[in-house]
């Protein structure tokens, strides 16, 4: 591959929103996560009473399906553009790239269309188009009035963390002024609860939720699949100052690579993992002492966690001893599509309030998983860089660098 | 910006699975649709849908993985593995742009049929009784990127990979973001393309319901997935190359309710200008083409090629 060369240019961070099981905004979010309070608990959207797993991370609301997509969209949108003035920017110029894969399929629709070919039951043309994973990237930019590129990228878990990667190279490459880049999944679906059970991913640890998440721990059985969405506003240096915000951090470096190994998996090595930590570094000019958080994709499944831990080890170097190392997975639970934007946010806030929250339920760290954990107590950070991993089912790595200003 | 080359193309299509087979079907006005089976046109009011004719199973690491491959993946990794051709360097970038989902869930149907109290599905019932029926991989086939995710397993593909999920212009989009990264040096080789599979009953339900589908028109299937490298590379390999991309973008319009508009193209041709540069403006000068795609959604992308010769 050709050496294009670590880019001096980043891309300008503006705003950013987040909504999760443990805060309806970013800042809410991030005090749960560095007092260590978890989202997860049983689940009360649907009747999971006799289902193998019956918890998750919800975002309580009285909505569900596409209706809970499109406010936990408009959400996150609105937070990241308070105070971030538009109007100078023409509309051309303005991208949106969106993590979203189809709104998760209701297990009542999908009985009544597959059992004894039953009539259609629902006319509605549009019904269709609203699960749609293109659905929030047209909404988002119908909303800005956006006339530029607009994207979805639908990469599993890798999802958002591409979207930003992707926002932050069209910036680059002067193809656009300003991007919204995001994400948006609700797991706690019976759909996906009951089929990722069956898949043997899931915690089953009913009797104890809140301590069901527990990345790197050596007890570790399953992930827990929760709720949550996240955007960020990106801009150019050029335009920054017109945006009437000072920008809060910037997207320095993005990396994504594939395993080739198993759908359901990574390899052990973590090697697809490692080489996008290492290109992203490259990418943004950084070398591993520089990172001073890192936000792991640590989802507490046993594979994940170790075949991850291994790639961090392999990426950091000598410096694996000094990075600290965190999975807020343990309190938001899997947010698949939305967790690469989310954990991107969360990285930013911890290099920007110098402290790094917790990986809790990490009671006994598993030797294979040895790293510099903030193990269940947030934990002040030094000065430096923030990291994020991502990993998708498919065999997806994306890792993503954020700086402040 | 590095010259990016087209140096390999494949197809898999109801006309054919080869570029020839599929130009000569369509200059003889040959139809690719066969009649729907009767007990599904009891349900679905369409004459016929157009289905292809391939077999994976040479392009597999191991024959039993076939069962894991939803029939989009299959038809993916048929075009991808002919694009992809002899030379196989370490490093393969893949972009594929799909359709809503890779499968249509009618592997739950045993389960969720065991599960039904008066015709109703019943959630108490279905973690009784119906759980042990309930597929595992049912949730993984709801990913779009599990279609892309097979291709890079079956043929190695380690370097930067995306999915693009949408409708008419995601295979575009993902042409268009392959092309980027060959042009932008990130990646030396790249599979890039679309692949779609609609002939299944939830899909061709979809399809009705979206006024897609009806009586004179059905359903259909295919990918086209081409070989992206380095124009300099190619020639230093002494590969034929087919064409060079000379410019190509994506962008949004908002939606437009259906109607295509030449002025709805503007933007796109606009947001490619500042990334191709002068390659864009001799598009227009030279032996080229250009594909367009527009979505309802106001998606769309278009791609430009130059003609070698």
């Amino acid at each position: 591959m050709e050496d294009a060369g670590a880019s001096p240019v980043s891309a300008m961070i503006v705003g950013y929103g987040v909504v999760t099981s443990v805060g309806a905004d970013a800042n809410s979010t991030f005090e749960a996560l560095i007092a260590g309070r978890t989202g997860i608990g049983p689940i009360r959207r649907f009747d999971a009473s006799t289902f193998p797993v019956r918890f998750g991370a919800e975002v309580v609301s009285p909505l569900d399906g596409p209706d809970l997509y499109d406010a936990l969209t408009d959400a996150v949108i609105t937070e990241a553009l308070r105070g971030v003035d538009l109007s100078g920017i023409p509309p051309e110029r303005i991208g949106v790239f969106m993590g979203c894969e189809a709104v998760r399929p209701d297990i009542h629709f999908v009985a009544s269309t597959l059992l004894a070919h039953a009539p259609m039951p629902d006319p509605d043309p549009f019904a269709i188009a609203r699960y749609h994973p293109a659905r929030q990237a047209n909404r988002v930019a119908q909303r800005v009035g956006a006339r530029g590129p607009v994207a979805t990228l639908s990469i599993a878990c890798t999802s958002s963390a591409q979207a930003v990667g992707d926002a932050m190279m069209a910036i680059r490459r002067g193809e656009v002024d300003v991007a919204i880049a995001g994400g948006v999944d609700v797991l706690v679906n019976a759909f996906m609860v009951l089929g990722f059970s069956r898949l043997g991913a899931l915690s089953q640890r009913n009797d104890a939720p809140e301590r069901a998440s527990r990345p790197f721990d050596l007890g570790r059985d399953g992930f827990v699949l929760g709720d949550g969405a996240g955007a960020m506003v990106l801009a150019s240096e050029a335009v920054v100052a017109r945006l009437g915000k000072a920008p809060v951090g910037r997207v320095t470096g993005y990396a994504s690579t594939c395993n080739a190994w198993r759908i359901t998996d990574t390899p052990p090595d973590g090697r697809g993992t490692r080489v996008a930590m290492q290109l992203a570094l490259a990418d943004a000019g950084r070398s591993p002492s520089d990172i001073a958080y890192l936000n792991a994709h640590g989802t507490s499944t046993p594979q994940n966690d170790a075949g991850e831990a291994a790639a961090i080890r392999a990426a950091l170097g000598e410096a694996v001893e000094r990075v600290p190392v965190s999975s807020t997975k343990s309190m938001t639970g899997h947010t698949v599509a939305a967790c690469g934007v989310i954990e991107a946010i969360i990285a930013l806030q911890a290099i920007t309030h110098r402290v790094a929250p917790p990986t809790i339920n990490l009671e006994t760290p598993d030797p294979e998983c040895a790293l510099f954990h903030v193990a269940n107590v947030a934990a002040p950070i030094g000065a430096g860089v923030g990291m994020t991993n991502a990993a998708g089912f498919g065999g997806s790595n994306t890792a993503l660098v954020v700086e402040l200003p | 910006m590095i010259e990016v080359a087209v140096t390999g193309v494949g197809v898999v299509s109801p006309l054919g699975n080869d570029v020839a087979a599929m130009r000569a079907a369509i200059a003889a006005g040959k139809s690719g649709y066969q009649r729907f089976p009767d007990d599904l046109r009891r349900v679905l009011d369409i004459p016929g849908y157009a289905m292809c004719t391939f077999d994976c199973t040479p392009h597999l690491k191991r024959k039993k993985d076939k069962k894991l491959l939803p029939r989009a993946a299959e038809i993916a990794l048929c075009a991808a593995a002919d694009a992809l051709g002899s030379d196989r360097p370490d490093e393969i970038g893949g972009f594929l742009g799909v359709g809503r989902e890779p499968s249509d869930q009618a592997d739950t149907g045993p389960s969720l049929l065991a599960s039904c109290t008066k015709g109703h599905l019943d959630l108490e019932k279905l973690g009784t009784v119906g759980v042990a029926l309930y597929p595992p991989l049912a949730p993984l086939r709801t990913l779009p990127n599990l279609i892309l995710a097979h291709v890079a397993i079956h043929l190695d593909l380690t370097g930067e990979c995306g999915t693009r999920a949408g409708e008419e212009a995601a295979g575009i989009a993902a042409l268009v973001e392959g092309w980027l990264a060959v042009a932008e040096g990130r990646s030396d080789v790249v599979l890039a393309g679309g692949a779609d599979c609609r002939i299944d009953l939830g899909s061709a339900r979809d399809l009705v319901r979206q006024g897609l589908c009806g009586p004179t028109r059905g359903p259909g299937e295919g990918a086209a997935v081409f070989r992206l490298e380095p124009l300099e590379r190619a020639r230093a390999r002494g590969a034929t190359v087919f064409a060079v991309i000379t410019g190509g973008g994506v962008a949004s319009g908002g939606p437009i309710a259906g109607a295509i508009r030449p002025q709805d193209f503007e933007p796109a041709l606009g947001a490619c200008g500042s990334a191709a540069g002068p390659l864009a403006v001799a598009a227009s000068l030279t032996r080229t083409c250009t594909v367009e795609a527009l979505e309802d959604s106001g998606a769309r992308a278009w791609i430009a090629f130059s003609v070698p010769g």
